[in-house]
């Protein structure tokens, strides 16, 4: 039985009379590329909120790594490391002072904040540019460098909310393949995305999700079996109502 | 439709729509006049006896001329002042230069025991006047009392001199000075407090920050040290603009004193300057952590500084209305309003110290006031910071009505991403 990292225990969460999540349950394997699918306004990012202790569930339980959150969110957040959409950077710091600064935050010191600092640097492609302003960053490279901020700390869970969105073709490709590279690495990583080929590309497994409802779990294999579709793209499309008018 | 109508319309739209826009052009200018409005009421109100605003005021008269002309003197005071609601107290001269002397009276006239009989005989007489500055009223009632009793004897092809002096010294131009910092002390705060709460927020590095094992009194307390620093720095540069102040102002005087030139030069002295600086400081303090409780309730650094600079117009004007003004003579509900907004005390403290000379331990009430206020501000601010909404930056509270203006429905599907 693989360990589980998150479990998601029938979550709602209701802003005002909006239901944005609802009875959602799952659970999400350590070292897999778990994906959570969805078209805009699907619940996402508020799940993704839930899972890191920002809201509170109206309704049902969040377990990380055997923690519930928010109760237990600050032993929890040690072993978290996210991404958020639309997030930015401290233009102002480098590169280096940036994940610096958020390492710090961590508790890291010494020469394991630099050698941490270094390795994320490494690995997301940015230790030429590291000493530079974070403000003189191109748009994929300072997504480049939000993921390393997310992994600086070398968390078990690694939450990645819409990575790729806006970015040119080879920022796209270069942050695929950083992906699958923290989760060889033996971490695991939660992607939401509405881009079907980062998911289709990276998802061992994925949930998608429409109104704040579960409507599929599994690998792309299986739920192509199941729904009788070919592709991502076509599942997507028949089991999603989106937002159509 | 045509072009222009369709932009126009849209643009009407979007402002109606947004809070921020409302806000500044509905509330700004109706809390400008409000304030204007009460000013005035409260200064000419004042003097309509019987008027809900009415404030009596009390000026001491002597007069020691039991002549002709001096009975006509004292019968044209009285007849003003009953035209300006003050209510006249005569008090024999030894008496009345007391009050001068005390700083109790902010008005005192004296009809000399000569006067009828310099009147007739050189055709000139003197009334002595001692008016106290910081009064608005005493002011205004003693250019009364002198317009109304020159064309009196001017009617009567008399002369009258009025030697006019003044019961305390009133360093305007230091006052101005202080006015000018403690204002710029309310907003000098704004660009940091607003970049480090609301621009987080903004640019959700705010998220990732709350999602580090910190706790949010470590956060909060981190930007605020931070903005401490940043106090610091702005009021030392204030200091050192201060000096080069005082530098300039001794050099045009020539060596000439403080107070010997033009009835007080506006140099500071160094307990004038040390009262000047805790103000200052303490509304920085004061300042930073309202804003603290302004950004948690905006989405973005526009949004925050649009907040901070309408609200803080109320306090601004208040803090007018202290300024070089007998704090006294204001009527009750007025003088509890401005007690109790903390921003009032900075001028209050400098005033009681620099004009009326009162007891360092008042100014140190005003200064822990304003200092609770700060402490009180910083509280709820915390509190705001650990809601849900720091990070929830969308509308997602409810429906909310849309307004059509003819151009169809917005849709306003509100969702969940």
């Amino acid at each position: 039985m693989p360990e589980v990292v998150v479990k998601l225990e029938n979550v709602s969460k209701r802003f005002g009379h909006i239901l944005a999540v609802n009875g959602l349950s799952l659970d999400i394997y350590k070292g897999e590329v778990f994906g959570l699918l969805g078209p805009n306004g699907a619940g996402k990012t508020t799940t993704v909120r839930m899972i890191c202790g920002l809201l509170r569930p109206t309704s049902g339980r969040v377990f990380v790594l055997g923690y519930e959150m928010p109760k237990e969110a600050l032993r929890a957040r040690k072993h978290i490391g996210l991404l958020p959409q639309e997030s930015d950077v401290y233009e102002m710091l480098t590169g280096r002072e940036n994940l610096e600064y958020f390492g710090r935050l961590y508790g890291l010191e010494g020469e394991e904040l630099a050698r941490r600092v270094e390795e994320a640097l490494r690995l997301v492609g940015l230790l030429k540019r590291a000493d530079d302003r974070a403000g003189e960053y191109s748009g994929g490279m300072k997504r480049r460098l939000m993921v390393a901020r997310a992994i600086v700390h070398d968390p078990e869970l690694v939450i990645l909310d819409e990575p790729t969105m806006g970015l040119d073709i080879f920022a796209v490709r270069r942050i695929r393949r950083l992906i699958r590279r923290l989760a060889e690495g033996g971490r695991t990583v939660l992607l939401t995305t509405n881009d079907l080929e980062d998911a289709e590309r990276t998802c061992d497994r994925v949930a998608i999700i429409d109104r704040g409802r579960l409507v599929a779990l599994g690998t792309i294999k299986e739920l192509e079996e199941r729904f009788q579709e070919k592709g991502l793209e076509e599942l997507f499309v028949k089991l999603v109502e989106g937002e159509q008018e | 439709m045509r072009p222009w109508a369709v932009i126009a319309l849209k643009e009407i739209r979007e402002q109606l729509r947004s809070r921020k826009t409302l806000f500044t052009i509905i509330i700004t200018p109706a809390l400008i006049w409000l304030a204007v409005g009460f000013m005035h009421a409260i200064l000419f109100g004042a003097m309509v006896p019987g008027g809900p605003m009415t404030q009596p005021m009390d000026m001491h008269l002597t007069v020691e001329d039991k002549g002709e002309l001096g009975q006509l003197a004292r019968h044209v005071i009285y007849a003003v002042a009953a035209n300006m609601n003050v209510v006249v107290h005569e008090v024999p001269a030894p008496e009345g230069e007391e009050l001068v002397r005390e700083g109790d009276t902010v008005l005192y006239v004296r009809v000399p025991a000569n006067f009828t009989e310099a009147l007739v005989q050189q055709g000139v007489g003197t009334v002595e006047v001692w008016v106290d500055p910081t009064s608005v009223r005493a002011r205004a009632v003693a250019a009364a009392i002198e317009g109304a009793l020159r064309s009196t004897f001017e009617q009567r092809l008399r002369t009258l001199q009025v030697r006019e002096r003044l019961i305390r010294h009133v360093p305007f131009a230091l006052l101005m000075l202080s006015f000018m910092l403690v204002m710029s002390a309310m907003y000098g705060p704004m660009p940091v407090i607003t970049t480090s709460f609301a621009g987080e927020r903004e640019k959700k590095t705010l998220e990732v920050l709350l999602v580090t094992p910190v706790k949010r009194t470590s956060i909060l307390l981190g930007k605020l040290l931070a903005a401490g620093f940043a106090a610091v720095i702005y009021l030392a540069s204030n200091a050192v603009g201060l000096a080069a102040y005082n530098a300039i102002v001794a050099w045009a005087l020539a060596g000439a004193g403080v107070g010997e030139v033009g009835g007080g030069a506006p140099a500071l002295r160094p307990e004038q300057a040390l009262v000047v600086i805790s103000a200052a400081a303490l509304t920085v303090l004061l300042s930073s952590s309202l804003g603290v409780v302004i950004s948690c309730f905006a989405r973005s650094v526009k949004d925050a500084e649009t907040y901070y600079s309408t609200i803080f117009i109320v306090p601004i004007m208040m803090l007018a209305g202290t300024f070089a003004m007998r704090f006294e003579e204001l009527p009750l509900v007025m003088r509890l309003v401005l007690l109790a907004v903390p921003f009032t005390h900075a001028m209050l403290m400098i005033n009681n110290v620099v004009i009326y000379g009162r007891p360092w331990h008042t100014a140190l009430l005003n200064a822990l006031y304003m200092l609770a206020w700060a402490v009180g501000a910083l509280l709820v601010g915390a509190k705001l910071f650990e809601r849900e909404e720091i990070v929830e930056t969308r509308k997602v509270r409810g429906a909310r009505r849309r307004l059509s203006l003819g151009l169809g429905s917005s849709g306003g599907n509100a969702r969940a991403s």
